[in-house]
């Protein structure tokens, strides 16, 4: 099967047909009965669909490639080593071998209230957020007016932090790219949908520039084994022969249904050297502007140190480089 | 539809969405791959799917067309790792043993082969996605490394003072 | 090898590591567990459940088409609609009053498995008010008082008066194979059932009372069993009681294997609780007067509460003496799925507090944690709070000094210096080997030992549920005969062939089934004399010996006052652990665990550590990870995703020491492993972090709880 035929088979099938990867968030989705789909077109034996090349000024990865291609691909690990750092410690061993680039970025947000049958919550079309004043630890704390519930991908960030251009394939073979950061939707934008896919559109591949980006990854979880992010935090910064930050962004993870940029930290990084006071200051308005709730204060607490612990780690790629 | 079992090329009719855990135990009657959690929590279903280790509760069937999949009875032959796992004690209730055997028997196969034994730090990553309630995974450890040539160590035990 | 059978130096078994009988089976896939097997004609069941946590049944709405359904609701039930155990007040499936969430309303069985889960039920229901608050019950399952001296007189001479109130969360057992059990009626009217259990005579006699049968009628056979820690010990009988209910209504063999999310909802948990301590202490740290209350949460039904608060309050003061003690204990009802039997069944909880409890009397006395516990640790000779005299076996002491050794942990306390968010805990523990107070004269256990051409063969009741039950036994009994372990083969625990030997719970099958066995070991080499055992089945015929439990003459209970002795010996524990915690994420990280045991024997040294690890491991969970959250009555939390248990990432490294101080009637001087290892993890995590500066007094110490702690003091 090649893209154009998924695309046919797709649209012969609406409504109620759906595309796969690996399906592994798809089978709770099914018992969740979040989807009923009626046609699944399986996306992983298209020809050339898990690739991973460079080419003179991108590093391409193949949508269907798997998180365990991605974390041991050499050209990954020299060109973007947080990418391969999140795509290998996400979910388990067996998990990875299977989970797919686009699986991660459209898989579902893992809020207990969505995935309950008990309740018909905003995200499901329903009236009311159930986490606002239910069970929220480990919810949003930026953009919490409506459903709090956060992005799960934890390769997102780090391709926004990358600046990378995702491809999406529409019905007739009309095609689009758009920067990874516009594919994710905030939660006040769409509060049923998290990515911009729209009706027969599938995600072709992802495209990082090759733009000497020094990049990193850090994040915090609960438990060291297998388990979802607290707070994730992606760094990609250009530095020019002195050391002096030309463009950056820091990306947060696990803090909004999108990844979520930093952006008092960004402008405060700009023409600046990584410098202890630099990194400090940088790492303390990292959480400007957001909005906690009742039971996850600390996740403010968590951002600005994970920042903090990033920016320490790009500063000794830097220092390297220098 | 078409697949290697432990093998052997098999052929099964079975809705493509099927789990590959249930074709496997159902249809191909190999009741060696446990379900534990039917979300990829525990690990108790890894198969090897060309040679990776992979959660067969997630596998819809027909992804596996073609494919090379090795289930716990497909190990014929008693191999080391399986021979430790008993002389170890890494298997206690043992339901969680085939998962965790196919999920290490990669890591062993390129160690032996490597002719080095896997730090402790490796193997506890290759297993961070199998849960084990009995051994707190001390045994287990013991187990791989040891099928990989490391000297087996006994528990310790101290007379007592009193009896 | 007949002719070597008496050649004792070559069969020694106690004490080696031999293969585990099952091992191979198990390391190939070919060991079956109750969801491998299949039976011809065999159709599914499920269970249809309340979603309310208290009120009545209005109507029941089957909203599919009823063809080629079996359906079951408590009209046909042909004897008691009863879950028998201790008291008879849960029903097997709801008439009209709803007294927890999940309770079993309705059975469905059919052919196809897609079809049942499709099958939509809607129970109507009126909502009561439930009772969700453990303090607010009314209804108290069973109170129990336990006095020593005077205790207003040991506070009258204390230089301080320490109080503490303490808590324990639920805890679920993750046992990785989910419950499950099949049922096969006969043409006669008699069942079987197979499954997934620890007790196949609690099973046994539930299913005589359901279906109102003699004995005879009804025969339990144990499947490979993965994993029990007392999750299998009672609910089992319900999953029993429900597939033998479908297996006669439809005729047909049934299965009923829950899935995670149903086991996690519906079967039992342990039981949350409530310690308070007010302890009166002189300057020198000498424990003067002790005045603990213990309540503990039962969930909507007896279960085996009674007996979960009997262990909990005897451990309730840790290994110390004290010459004024009075222990108030009361387990109480709520509307909430009813709390069972887990590891430690008890213990754990009561001993989390004394543990915790002791460092802050140490503490607020500014002595040093060991110094407290080398100070009032029990010796030989001292007197319990049942007034029970301790055996010359008592080893605190000793487990503690070895556990201090083995940690290195007055240099790692040296170094730690005031080095902040580092520190090293302490727990110092006992626990009762096999049944509480008269408990094992009541179930006057028996154990079978047949002759064959090739040896002999065990018959009994305990399984094998991972911990090396079959082995275990299999070298008690070579090492009495003097043969070889192989020459011995252990049956099925199947009612139709092995004597009732009671339960496999309370670390009683090695101490009390072993011995059993011993006995009819050393009956056997008498009377076979020098024969081969194919020359004596030819002379004499075949050769069967059983053994009824016989109480060690010296041990007295009185279970009306409770006063004497609780347990026939004791073994102890030390746990030392060293952690940090993280000041931004309030995650904490054990660095290692030290575990000392005295458990008399080690019968197999491995399988004895894989105890201790394995227990440790679960504990640590308990103590840091696992949090059940239960809204409204239900459990919010149940699946492996969002209840949390150690994987081999935070499983820190375990290191065992096994201690042997020989108890008298135990086979080769063994007493119980099984659950120590649960009791004292979680104080020393405790103990650890307050030593680091974080003073939480309630498990499991997540990170919200740490961050709480630090905020408060600060």
């Amino acid at each position: 099967m090649s893209w154009d035929e998924a695309l046919a088979a797709l649209a012969d099938g609406e409504p109620g047909a759906i595309a796969k990867g690996a399906g592994i968030d798809l089978w709770d989705l099914l018992k969740e009965e979040i989807v009923k789909p009626d046609l699944m077109v399986s996306l992983l034996n298209i020809p050339g669909a898990k690739d991973i090349a460079k080419s003179d000024n991108t590093l391409v990865i193949g949508s269907m490639a798997t998180l365990q291609m991605i974390a041991d691909h050499t050209d990954v690990i020299q060109v973007a080593p947080s990418l391969a750092q999140a795509a290998g410690s996400a979910a388990s061993p067996a998990i990875r071998n299977a989970a797919t680039l686009a699986g991660n970025l459209c898989q579902r947000p893992r809020c207990g209230y969505f995935r309950s049958l008990l309740h018909p919550c905003l995200r499901k079309g329903g009236g009311r957020c159930f986490a606002q004043d239910g069970h929220h630890q480990n919810h949003a704390i930026f953009d919490t007016e409506g459903c709090i519930a956060t992005s799960a991908s934890s390769l997102g960030p780090v391709l926004v932090a990358l600046e990378a251009m995702v491809s999406v394939r529409g019905p007739g073979g009309a095609s689009r790219t758009l920067p990874v950061e516009k594919l994710f939707l905030m939660a006040s934008q769409n509060p049923t949908r998290e990515v911009d896919l729209r009706t027969g559109e599938l995600l072709e591949r992802v495209s990082i520039p090759l733009a000497g980006t020094i990049n990193a990854y850090h994040k915090v979880r609960a438990r060291d084994g297998f388990d979802w992010p607290m707070v994730e935090v992606a760094v990609g910064v250009r530095i020019d022969s002195r050391g002096i930050i030309t463009s950056g962004r820091v990306v947060l993870g696990a803090v909004a249904m999108v990844p979520w940029r930093a952006f008092e930290t960004e402008k405060l990084l700009l023409n600046t050297k990584l410098t202890n006071d630099v990194i400090r200051k940088g790492a303390d308005v990292a959480a400007a502007g957001a909005r906690p709730l009742r039971d996850n204060r600390h996740k403010v607490d968590i951002v600005r140190s994970a920042v903090r612990e990033t920016l320490e780690k790009v500063r000794r790629i830097v220092d390297g480089a220098l | 539809m078409l697949f290697t079992l432990n093998g052997k090329i098999t052929e099964v009719s079975a809705p493509s969405m099927k789990r590959l855990l249930d074709v496997l135990r159902e249809d191909c009657g190999l009741t060696g791959t446990k379900e534990g959690c039917g979300e990829g929590e525990c690990g108790a279903c890894t198969v090897l799917v060309d040679g990776l280790p992979i959660n067969s509760c997630l596998v819809p069937f027909g992804q596996v067309q073609n494919a090379d999949v090795k289930t716990i009875e497909g190990l014929i032959g008693h191999t080391d790792l399986q021979k430790a796992f008993v002389s170890e004690c890494g298997a206690q209730c043992g339901i969680c043993t085939p998962g965790m055997i196919l999920m290490a028997a990669p890591l062993v196969e390129r160690a032996q082969a490597e002719g080095r034994i896997p730090a402790l730090a490796e193997v506890q990553e290759t297993l961070a996605g199998n849960l084990c309630r009995c051994t707190g995974y001390v045994a287990i450890y013991r187990a791989i490394q040891t099928a990989c040539g490391a000297k087996s160590e006994q528990a310790s035990v101290i007379s007592g003072e009193n009896g | 090898m007949v002719e070597n059978f008496r050649n004792q130096d070559r069969y020694e078994s106690v004490g080696r590591n031999v293969d585990r009988k099952e091992g191979m089976s198990k390391v190939t896939g070919q060991a079956k567990y109750v969801d491998d097997l299949n039976f011809e004609g065999m159709i599914y069941g499920r269970t249809i459940r309340s979603e309310i946590p208290r009120g009545k049944i209005k109507a029941i709405h089957l909203e599919f088409d009823t063809e080629g359904f079996t359906i079951v609701d408590y009209r046909d039930i042909p004897g008691k609609n009863l879950i028998a155990l201790i008291q008879d007040d849960q029903p097997c499936l709801v008439e009209s009053e709803i007294n927890h969430a999940d309770e079993p309303i309705l059975l469905l069985a059919h052919p196809e498995k897609e079809k049942l889960l499709e099958a939509k039920v809607r129970i109507e229901t009126i909502s009561e008010i439930p009772v969700l608050d453990p303090l607010q019950s009314g209804k108290i399952f069973k109170e129990i008082l336990i006095s020593k001296g005077d205790i207003e007189a040991g506070f009258g001479l204390a230089d301080r008066i320490v109080e503490g109130e303490y808590r324990t969360g639920h805890q679920e057992h993750v046992y990785i194979e989910p419950n499950g059990m099949i049922a096969v009626p006969t043409p006669d009217g008699a069942i079987t059932v197979y499954g997934s259990l620890q007790c196949p005579y609690y099973v046994h006699g539930a299913l005589m009372v359901l279906l109102g049968v003699p004995e005879t009628k009804v025969r339990v056979v144990q499947t490979e069993t993965g994993g029990g820690f007392g999750g299998k010990e009672d609910y089992p009988s319900i999953i029993a009681c429900h597939a033998a209910l479908l297996a006669l209504k439809s005729g047909r063999p049934t299965k009923i294997v829950y899935d995670r999310v149903e086991d996690m909802q519906a079967t039992t948990r342990r039981h949350p609780a409530i310690v308070r301590h007010r302890t009166g202490v002189a300057a020198d740290g000498t424990l003067l007067s002790m005045d603990v209350e213990v309540i503990m949460d039962g969930g909507a039904y007896c279960t085996l509460s009674p007996v979960v608060l009997s262990r909990g309050v005897i451990h309730a003061t840790g290994p110390y003496r004290c010459d004024n003690v009075r222990i108030r204990g009361r387990v109480v009802h709520t509307n909430t799925p009813p709390n069972g039997a887990f590891r430690g069944f008890g213990a754990p909880q009561t001993l989390f507090a004394s543990e915790v409890h002791l460092d802050r009397i140490a503490h607020t006395l500014g002595l040093d944690p060991i110094e407290i516990r080398e100070k009032n640790a029990f010796r030989p000779g001292d007197v319990t709070a049942t007034g029970q005299v301790l055996p010359e076996d008592t080893s605190a002491l000793q487990v503690l000094r070895e556990a201090l050794k083995k940690s290195d942990y007055y240099n790692i306390r040296k170094k730690i210096g005031t080095q902040a968010k580092r520190g090293v805990g302490v727990a110092l523990y006992w626990h009762g080997s096999g049944f509480t107070g008269a408990g094992e004269v009541k179930l006057a256990s028996k154990a079978t030992l047949e002759l064959l051409p090739s040896g002999a063969k065990v018959r009994v009741a305990s399984t094998e549920i991972g911990q090396g039950t079959r082995t275990m036994l299999a070298q008690i009994v070579a090492q009495t005969l003097g043969w070889s372990y192989d020459s011995i083969e252990v049956s099925p625990a199947d009612t139709a062939v092995v004597p009732d030997s009671g339960p496999t719970v309370a670390s009683r099958t090695c101490m009390i089934v072993g011995r059993l066995l011993q006995r009819c070991a050393e009956e056997m080499r008498f009377r076979i004399g020098n024969l081969t055992p194919k020359q004596y089945l030819e002379k004499h015929g075949p050769l069967e010996i059983t053994k009824v439990y016989e109480k060690p003459p010296a041990i007295q209970w009185d279970d009306e006052h409770y006063r004497g002795d609780a347990y026939g010996t004791y073994g102890w524990g030390c746990n030392v652990v060293d952690l940090e915690w993280d000041a931004v994420t309030y995650e904490v990280k054990v660095k290692k665990v030290i575990a000392v045991f005295d458990i008399g024997k080690a019968i197999h040294p491995i399988f004895a550590a894989g105890q201790i690890e394995g227990g440790t491991a679960q504990a640590i969970g308990y103590a840091l990870h696992e949090e059940v959250v239960m809204r409204n009555g239900r459990v919010a939390n149940p699946q492996l995703t969002n209840y949390i248990i150690p994987t081999t990432m935070d499983t820190p490294p375990i290191e065992a020491v096994i201690v042997e101080n020989s108890y008298r009637f135990g086979p080769f001087g063994a007493k119980g492993v099984g659950e120590m290892p649960m009791d004292g993890p979680a104080a020393a995590i405790v103990n650890a972090l307050f030593a680091a500066g974080v003073d939480v007094r309630e498990i499991p110490a997540t990170p919200e709880r740490i961050m709480e702690a630090v905020c408060y003091s600060r």
